[in-house]
């Protein structure tokens, strides 16, 4: 869960870098977990504060050139799009999405680690997906989604 | 049949029919699951409970992984300062903050420069200066120029600060109500978020939550405001309705006029007449703040907004105010909120 959270904002090199940070924030804080039911979203919102941190303080630095970079294959290119994709996604679905298709969490896994209820997460995977999938093959998704949620709301 | 309710199954658990491009995904993305073993856990001492994890599902990682954690099973010492009574027998008079100069000089006391902040002492900024201050062991704040600060009360139970004038920026990992910003227009409950708090020189108050949520309280009136929102707070009235703060200018204007105008019932009606779906948090906000017919005409919109009503939630229920059913409706609204 929490590497899916990571994930979901940072590129794939940095989330794993940061999963130990939360870790071990976590393991130093537990004195203030009061309450075992709500370690999920304890440790949820410690990973989302620990992205807020580095975002702040990374130093800016330069973009290698294209022929530097690390291209092995094609796949690989597919990965880091994909990765892009869910991370444009809105806060809601992003990280319920990496989860899933990341992480290969279950729907009601996801609601039971973060405290959602299994409905919002139902709508976190479907909506979310659905705006993936418009991203993915370059279909305009503004009016996609504008559409699908009044008709959804009618 | 609304879409989501449609059967999604293979993407909710990778039951039922395949889905192609979930498939797809799903095997292109695999390699980059979390695999790696947990962190060493560091030794603890004085504790008296063990509870252990099944640390896969929570993290990410290898199935099999156990992490023992340790859990304090007792209360700690609170340090205080001030006119609130002490809740433990064992305060801690040497407790301090650390606290690091951004910019300039901050001050402690009005003595000059610190390095740290003790229970009881003021935190100053000028013009020209500005302070980052760790916040005991949950996260730190910034203290922007031309602000005051004191530390009231630090303790495993509670945190507890008072913001005289100024800004802070706050960014706390921890579990709700463990960090209390008094101010003189209403008092920031952390949830477990980032924020920006900012009171003028009159008690006027603007609270912008980044992150997570914050309770703004004041006795008999309390504001609920997550992540992209804000609420206002004014001596003597105390937290006014939050909204986005990207919502429009009518629906500002009206629940401007509603909170800190006595706008009363024209402005309500011109809230509810301009409110759109994201808006269904201020008007959630405003349950509790009107009754009667007017409380009605809250839930009529409301109802016409958002989403059916989730389990445990009716409209009698939300009428009388119930605690349960507010926030049953509260969680099925935010679905919306985060979704625009």
């Amino acid at each position: 869960m929490v590497h899916g959270i990571l994930l979901a904002r940072v590129p794939r090199h940095e989330a794993d870098d940061l999963v130990q940070d939360v870790f071990l924030q976590a393991m130093t804080r537990l004195e203030s977990l009061r309450e075992d039911d709500a370690f999920g979203g304890w440790i949820a919102m410690i990973a989302r504060n620990r992205v807020i941190d580095f975002l702040r303080r990374r130093r800016e630095t330069e973009e290698l050139p294209e022929h530097l970079v690390a291209r092995a294959d094609t796949s690989g290119a597919e990965v880091e799009q994909a990765l892009a994709a869910i991370r444009a996604l809105p806060e809601a679905y992003k990280e319920t999405l990496a989860m899933r298709l990341v992480e290969g969490m279950t729907g009601a896994e996801i609601a039971e680690k973060t405290g959602l209820t299994p409905a919002s997460v139902r709508v976190n995977l479907h909506r979310g997906m659905k705006l993936l999938r418009a991203k993915l093959t370059g279909a305009p998704e503004s009016a996609e989604s504008a559409e699908s949620a009044e008709s959804d709301d009618a | 049949m609304r879409d989501e309710d449609k059967p999604d199954d293979y993407l909710w658990d990778g039951q039922g029919t395949p889905d192609p491009e979930v498939q797809r995904l799903e095997r292109l993305l695999a390699p980059v699951k979390f695999d790696r073993p947990a962190p060493p856990l560091p030794r603890q001492r004085g504790r008296a409970l063990k509870v252990v994890l099944q640390a896969a599902p929570v993290w990410g990682l290898a199935a099999g992984v156990v992490l023992w954690l340790l859990m304090r099973s007792g209360p700690q010492p609170v340090a205080q300062h001030g006119d609130r009574p002490s809740p433990s027998p064992l305060p801690s008079p040497s407790a301090s903050w650390l606290v690091e100069a951004v910019a300039g000089a901050p001050s402690c006391g009005g003595a000059g420069a610190c390095a740290a902040l003790p229970v009881g002492q003021w935190l100053t900024t000028d013009s020209g200066s500005r302070a980052r201050v760790q916040v005991a062991d949950i996260g730190w704040l910034e203290l922007a120029p031309d602000s005051r600060l004191r530390l009231k009360a630090t303790g495993a139970r509670e945190h507890r600060l008072e913001l005289a004038v100024g800004e802070i920026h706050a960014t706390v990992d921890a579990p709700p109500r463990l960090l209390v910003v008094e101010t003189p227009s209403a008092t920031a409950v952390d949830l477990g978020c980032s924020y920006t708090l900012a009171v003028a020189p009159d008690g006027t108050g603007l609270l912008m939550v980044t992150s997570g949520y914050v309770s703004l309280e004041d006795p008999g009136r309390a504001a609920y405001v997550p992540a992209g929102a804000q609420a206002e707070t004014r001596v003597g009235v105390g937290p006014g309705t939050p909204h986005f703060a990207d919502a429009s200018a009518p629906l500002r204007d009206a629940l401007h006029r509603f909170d800190f105008q006595a706008g009363g019932a024209p402005a309500l009606k011109d809230a509810l007449a301009v409110a759109g779906f994201k808006d269904t948090l201020s008007l959630w906000n405003l349950l509790a703040r009107v009754d009667g017919a007017d409380r009605k005409d809250v839930i009529d919109r409301l109802e016409a907004l958002g989403p059916a009503y989730p389990d445990g939630v009716t409209r009698a229920l939300l009428m009388a105010l119930d605690p349960d059913a507010l926030q049953r409706w509260r969680d099925a609204l935010a679905v919306r909120w985060h979704a625009w």
